[in-house]
């Protein structure tokens, strides 16, 4: 379980980037996104890769702190390879059996593990590790502001994501907790067909629901409390005012478009060199 | 000046009632500004109901709540009535909205529309006020129960009110958390002039109070100060509530020596004072002394029918050899939560573990079985099973029933019936077998008569009982519990006590975790008291009070009995400290006495 509960935390740290506007940080997470799943190129990974890096670097975080965020899908990560390695494309260095290895195989898989790898690290530095989940959602509502014309409630999705947010550890920790209790009694996770799992399953979402249900109920009565009123009336959190830190990140994420839409088209396919 | 909360004539009844009984019934009282009010009464009696209505979270359906002369029906003052009445729940989990200490401060001044430089002043100021300051950037998860619970208060805090109402605020609490939260209301009491309702089942919270009022079936049936409340334990416990013992010895010793006396002393070091006292006139005064002997004997014969004892072999069914054992989940801190750990426990005994919140029980219950199997350092052989092998794991699991804190929240089926039947079943029990533990689990936990009803509609301690059944269907030889009567009412706990003890004298054992002492050590034949996970101590209740010391340094407090009986101790040198009970309490002071006076006569 050590690497679930890791999701979704934040590390607070006195950082260029844990100090940044996180309406920008939300647009940033989504363009990087973008841009991990638009690299083709191996020179335009390679600079996504460096950029990442100086990111976590300015994050100031524990290399290896940042590299768990993969942890749980690290899995998803390596099936992608294998299963471009296996594809089967171009001339085939080792084959045995059916199996046929090619050095393109190998080069396709190691790209697209890269990208899912970069896409996961970003994301999670920029929206979870650096960002609180308060913050993300005052973000998120500012972004999000123009739909007010569309009556879109904006204040309360902006709520309801932050709440969430904020009770994904808790109920990390009671799942765990529950899959314990239950083992106690005989309940397996591990072993048993199929069916058995499921209904193990059951024994644990079951509880899970019902309490995540009773969280709400108390939540609610807590926020009556004390005077909660939905956005009537309420102080709005003020934003971090956009400076040179800001402007220069989003520079530096057009100049990365560019490079990606326009640039990378005209780079030499490297392909020729195998 | 208005008094700062006033209830007149309110009833109130939830909708779903369909028997129409008003949870609420015809209930008038009224606190001055600055005095500190305690409501007592049992699960169900209507405490929590009584406390929505305070601030217009619920609105009476006759009869007139006034917070500071305001009226909570009256829309316009709502918002204002929950400023200066503010409010803190039972479960610390479910009352932080923000994800960080000092964000989620500022969500109630956010509500009241303050500037952001009002709103950064107030938060500074709350969060000194309740010692959090250096925990302003922890997300909730990171707190402990006890700081998750002075993040509500300083919440209500930095919205400046005149009223705090604690709703059971400290009820799933450990006790030195439940100490310093009792501690930091009183200080907010008497430095901040603020008006405090404490709703709770804890006696001793109660005695802090100016007045008292006794809840039941949603009716107060009796108001006044602790002294006069608890002057009356028969009363208290036909509520399902209890007397702390050491009141109670002290009426006792005034009634055997004839003293009138109408109040109960509600302070421990008055009332060993007045008992030494008392004892010292008798002496003086040559008090008959067969009366006593008469007396004595009456109550060795209560103790001996309290104190059930059962056989318990001398074969060892668990053995724990240097168990060590650190987590390394957060990589910025390792762990150790045991450190070679050396126990051994005998079939059919009651062993209680005792150790303050991270001194490793838990951790260590989770290796009894195999939840964490001892792979890093250390054996542990459970039933002569090596559990370093996991081959022996499921087996283990099957002989060692373990409940978690609030085992009901783990209730999943649709009736009893059927989650009683989920360990069997998984266990792949055969049909005739599973009916047979089934019904014997339900049998020893007195839940026979629920069977076909849905463990949701149960009232809390029901659903504990239930769920001990759940583990005890599989028919274990070893029943682990963490905090077994935790967040029950008096009378609940004494139930589920008195289960356990049976189970133990049918020859199973028992092993209870808890972090209260005094809860422990009334049923347990043996403690284990664990300190920065180690085993510091293992013996009989008994010798581990009367040995000085080891309890100090785990961080443990001594139960207020024991603490009575040594402060008397100090004049009574003959005296035996360690008592659970009032009939106990009592006749440790007896025999003091009737020894020291035959001293006396013969020297």
């Amino acid at each position: 379980m050590a690497s679930i509960s890791m999701l979704g935390r934040t590390f607070a740290a006195d950082s260029l980037l844990h100090n940044m506007n996180s309406s920008v940080k939300l647009v940033a997470a989504i363009a990087l996104m973008a841009l991990a799943l638009m690299s083709q190129h191996p020179l335009v990974l390679l600079l996504m890769c460096i950029l990442t890096l100086i990111l976590i670097k300015l994050s100031k975080l524990p290399f290896s702190l940042v590299m768990r965020s993969i942890r749980p899908i690290l899995f998803i990560i390596i099936f992608a390879f294998v299963v471009h390695i296996l594809s089967g494309q171009g001339q085939a260095i080792i084959s045995f059996w059916i199996i046929k290895i090619s050095l393109e195989g190998i080069v396709t898989g190691t790209l697209t593990a890269l990208r899912i790898t970069l896409l996961v690290i970003n994301t999670s530095l920029f929206l979870t590790l650096t960002t609180s989940p308060t913050e993300l959602a005052n973000g998120l509502e500012r972004l999000l502001s123009p739909l007010r014309h569309l009556r879109f409630p904006v204040h309360e999705f902006a709520m309801m994501m932050s709440i969430a947010l904020r009770f994904v550890p808790t109920l990390l920790e009671e799942a765990d907790k529950l899959m314990k209790a239950q083992s106690s009694r005989g309940a397996s996770y591990d072993t048993g067909s199929i069916v058995e799992k499921l209904r193990g399953m059951v024994s644990i979402l079951v509880p899970l629901f019902i309490s995540s249900f009773r969280r709400a109920e108390d939540l609610a009565t807590a926020m009556e409390a004390r005077c909660y009123r939905g956005e009537a009336g309420r102080t709005r959190q003020s934003a971090k005012s956009l400076t040179w830190r800001e402007y220069s990140l989003l520079g530096l994420l057009a100049v990365l478009f560019v490079v990606v839409l326009v640039i990378q088209p005209l780079l030499p396919q490297l392909n020729g060199f195998f | 000046m208005d008094p700062i909360l006033e209830f007149d004539r309110v009833s109130f009844h939830y909708d779903t009632d369909a028997d129409c009984q008003p949870t609420v019934n015809n209930v008038s009282f009224s606190l001055p500004r600055g005095q500190h009010l305690a409501i007592l009464g049992a699960n169900g009696s209507g405490k929590s109901t009584l406390a929505r209505l305070m601030n217009g979270l619920l609105l009476p359906d006759a009869g007139t709540v006034c917070v500071a002369g305001m009226d909570t029906t009256d829309e316009n003052f709502i918002y204002e009535i929950r400023r200066q009445c503010g409010m803190v729940f039972q479960n610390p989990d479910n009352q932080i909205v923000e994800s960080t200490v000092a964000l989620d401060v500022a969500f109630g001044p956010s509500n009241l529309a303050l500037a952001a430089e009002e709103i950064r002043i107030r938060v500074d100021e709350a969060l000194a006020l309740t010692g959090l300051s250096e925990l302003r950037d922890r997300a909730p998860h990171e707190l402990s129960g006890g700081q998750k619970q002075k993040l509500a208060i300083a919440g209500v805090l930095a919205m400046h009110p005149s009223c705090l109402v604690l709703d059971e605020a400290t009820s799933m609490l450990d006790p030195v958390s439940r100490a310093e939260l009792m501690q930091l209301i009183i200080k907010l009491r008497d430095e901040a002039g603020l008006s405090i309702v404490q709703i709770t089942h804890y006696m001793e919270e109660a005695l802090e109070a100016d007045y008292v009022l006794l809840l039941s079936e949603g009716s107060i049936v009796r108001a006044g100060s602790p002294e006069e409340i608890f002057s009356r334990p028969d009363e208290l416990r036909e509520l399902q509530l209890e007397v702390p013992p050491f009141i109670e010895i002290t009426q006792n010793i005034d009634r055997i020596f004839c003293n009138d006396n109408a109040a109960a002393i509600i302070d421990v070091n008055e009332a060993a004072g007045h008992v030494s006292q008392v004892l010292v006139n008798a002496r003086a005064e040559e008090f008959p002394e067969e009366i006593l002997q008469d007396e004595l004997f009456r109550l060795q014969g209560l103790v001996n029918a309290e104190r059930r004892t059962h056989p318990h072999a001398d074969e060892p069914v668990i053995e724990v050899n240097d168990l060590s054992f650190s987590y390394d989940e957060n990589p910025l801190q390792k762990v150790c939560a045991l450190d070679q750990l050396n126990m051994q426990s005998n079939r059919g005994e009651i062993l209680g573990i005792v150790g303050v919140t991270g001194s490793g029980k838990s951790t260590f219950a989770q290796h009894l079985n195999g939840l964490i199997r001892p792979e890093q350092k250390g054996k542990v052989r459970v039933l002569s099973l090596d559990l370093s092998d996991k081959k022996n794991v499921r087996q283990v699991r099957r002989m060692v029933g373990l409940l978690f804190q609030y085992p009901e929240d783990q209730l999943f089926e649709e009736t009893v019936a059927l989650d009683l039947a989920f360990g069997p079943k998984e266990m792949k029990y055969s049909p005739a077998e599973l009916a047979e533990n089934v019904e014997r689990a339900a049998a020893i936990t007195g839940v026979s008569h629920l069977m076909d009803r849905s463990p949701f509609e149960l009232s809390g301690g029901e659903q504990r009982r239930v769920a001990i059944a759940g583990v005890l269907a599989l028919n274990p030889e070893i029943l682990i519990m963490d905090e077994p009567s935790a967040g029950l009412d008096p009378a609940g706990r004494e139930v589920i006590l008195n289960n356990l003890t049976e189970l133990a004298e049918a020859g199973k054992t028992v092993i209870l975790i808890s972090h209260d002492l005094e809860s422990v050590a009334r049923t347990a034949d043996r403690l284990m008291i664990m300190s920065q996970g180690r085993a510091v101590a293992i013996d009989t209740p008994e010798k581990i009070f009367a040995t000085e010391g080891i309890l100090a340094e785990t961080g443990l407090s001594l139960p207020t009995t024991v603490e009575f009986l040594n402060l008397i101790k100090k004049d009574w040198t003959q005296m035996q400290a360690s008592a659970f009970t009032v009939s106990e309490g009592l006749a440790a002071i007896l025999s003091a006495y009737l020894e020291t006076a035959e001293e006396e006569a013969d020297g």
